[in-house]
C-alpha cells in the first residue's frame, strides 16, 4: 500500500531554547496587543515602595553637590557672585514690569468676568525624566492634597512643563509636554501669536514644521494657549531649506528639568488638548481648557 | 564556592543591581547594565526591570503606540536577541 503521509518523526525534540523563545515572544506580544493598561493598585504599591528610595537617592545628591560646591576656588566664587548680582538687577526690572503687567492683566479679567483661580500645591520632585523613555515625573503630591488629573504643571517663573497623568495617594505621575510624539498646541511668539502644534522630542525639546512665511525668531517665547496663558519654551533656532516650503522650529524649555527639585501644580487649572496623535503641518487643534 | 554558587550568587547580584538602577539611576544605566548582563547570560531580570520601569514610570505615549509596556516589550527583544546572538557565538566558536 502507498504511504500518503510522512510518518511521524518521534525522535524530533523541540530545543528547549526554542520554547523559551517562544515563551518570551509570546508574552511580549499579549503585552503589546492584548493586556490592559498597568492596574492603578499595582502602580500605587510600587510608588509607596519606592518613594524611600527616592528620597535617599534624592537626599544623597543634595549632598554630594554640597560638597562638590565646597570645593570651588574663591575666585571662581567671586566671579560668580559678580555674575549674580547682575542677573538680580536684571530680574528685578523684569520682576516690575511683570508685576505690572500682571496686575493689569487681573483687571482686565475681572472686567471680562474670568476670575484667576491662582490655587495651586507645590511638590517635591521624587523622580526626574531621565529615569525612563517615557519623559515623566514623580512628585509627592496625589489625590490627598486635592491634584486632579490633567491639572497643569510648572515651575519658577510660571513655565508650564506638563500635566498630572496619574494620580495616587501621595503620588502622582506627570508626562512632560516634551515627551516623545507628544502633541501639544502652542502659540508661538507673543507678538503674531503664531498657532502651530509642538511635538515633543524628550528632555525639553520641541520641533514645530511651519510655513516659512511665517515670522518666527530665535528667543521668541512659545505660550500654552490656556485661559491664564503659560510661558512653555523658548525658540532656539529656526531652521530653513530653499527646497522646502516649511520651516522647522526648534525650542526648548527654559528650564532644565534634569534637575528641577520642585514643581507647582496648578490645581485650579486643566489642560486637555484634543491631539492624540502625533503632528503634522503647523496647524494648531482646539484645546478645551477649564479652571 | 562551587561553580552553582558562583553562578547563584552573580545572577542575584545582577538582580539586584537591576532593580536598584531601574529605580534610581537614569534609563541607560540600567540599559547598559542590561546588555552587559545579557551578553554573559539569559539573565531573564533584564525583562524584572523592563516591567518595574514601566510599571513606575510608564505612561502611553504617541511614539510607543500607547503601549505602557514598552520597556518590558524592548527588554524582552533584547533577551531573544541577546540568546540567539550568544548561541550562534557559542556554536561559531565550538567548530
Amino acid at each position: 500500500m502507498m504511504q500518503l503521509r510522512r510518518p511521524y518523526n518521534r525522535n524530533v525534540k523541540i530545543p528547549p531554547y526554542a520554547a523559551k523563545i517562544a515563551g518570551v515572544l509570546g508574552v511580549l506580544l499579549v503585552l503589546a496587543f492584548l493586556a490592559p493598561g498597568i492596574p492603578q493598585p499595582v502602580t500605587e504599591v510600587a510608588h509607596t515602595a519606592a518613594t524611600p528610595v527616592w528620597a535617599t537617592r534624592n537626599a544623597m545628591l543634595s549632598a554630594v553637590y554640597g560638597a562638590v560646591a565646597i570645593l570651588e576656588t574663591k575666585e571662581d566664587l567671586i566671579k560668580e557672585n559678580n555674575a549674580l548680582y547682575d542677573q538680580v538687577s536684571a530680574l528685578r526690572r523684569e520682576a516690575f514690569e511683570a508685576d505690572v503687567l500682571r496686575e493689569e492683566n487681573s483687571r482686565l479679567r475681572e472686567l471680562l468676568n474670568r476670575p484667576e483661580s491662582g490655587e495651586a500645591v507645590a511638590a517635591s520632585v521624587l523622580s526626574r525624566p531621565s529615569s525612563s523613555l517615557y519623559d515623566t515625573v514623580i512628585i509627592d503630591a496625589g489625590k490627598s492634597a486635592g491634584i486632579q488629573k490633567n491639572n497643569i504643571v510648572s515651575v519658577e517663573g510660571g513655565v508650564a512643563i506638563g500635566t498630572v497623568s496619574e494620580v495616587y495617594a501621595d503620588t502622582s505621575l506627570v508626562v512632560l509636554f516634551s515627551a516623545p510624539g507628544k502633541a501639544t498646541p502652542v502659540l508661538i511668539s507673543a507678538a503674531t501669536a503664531t498657532p502651530a502644534v509642538a511635538e515633543g522630542w524628550g528632555g525639553g525639546n520641541f520641533t514645530v514644521r511651519l510655513p516659512r512665511d511665517s515670522t518666527v525668531e530665535v528667543e521668541d517665547p512659545v505660550i500654552l494657549p490656556t485661559l491664564s496663558p503659560h510661558v512653555f519654551a523658548v525658540v532656539e533656532a529656526v531652521e530653513s531649506d530653499d527646497s522646502d516650503s516649511f520651516q522647522v522650529v526648534r525650542f526648548r524649555v527654559p528650564v532644565n528639568v534634569s534637575t528641577m527639585r520642585h514643581v507647582l501644580v496648578l490645581t485650579g487649572e486643566k489642560f486637555e488638548p484634543e491631539i492624540p496623535t502625533a503632528v503634522e503641518g503647523g496647524t494648531a487643534a482646539t484645546t478645551t481648557p477649564s479652571s | 564556592m562551587t561553580p552553582r554558587g558562583n553562578v547563584t550568587l552573580y545572577r542575584i547580584l545582577i538582580a539586584v543591581a537591576l532593580i536598584l538602577s531601574a529605580v534610581t539611576l537614569p534609563w541607560w544605566v540600567t540599559a547598559a547594565l542590561a546588555i552587559a548582563a545579557l551578553s554573559i547570560s539569559p539573565a531573564e531580570e533584564v525583562l524584572v526591570a523592563g516591567l518595574i520601569i514601566d510599571i513606575l514610570y510608564g505612561a502611553p505615549l504617541p511614539i510607543f503606540g500607547g503601549i505602557v509596556y514598552a520597556t518590558t516589550i524592548m527588554a524582552g527583544l533584547a533577551y531573544v536577541v541577546g540568546y540567539l546572538l550568544r548561541m550562534y557565538v557559542k556554536r561559531t566558536f565550538r567548530r
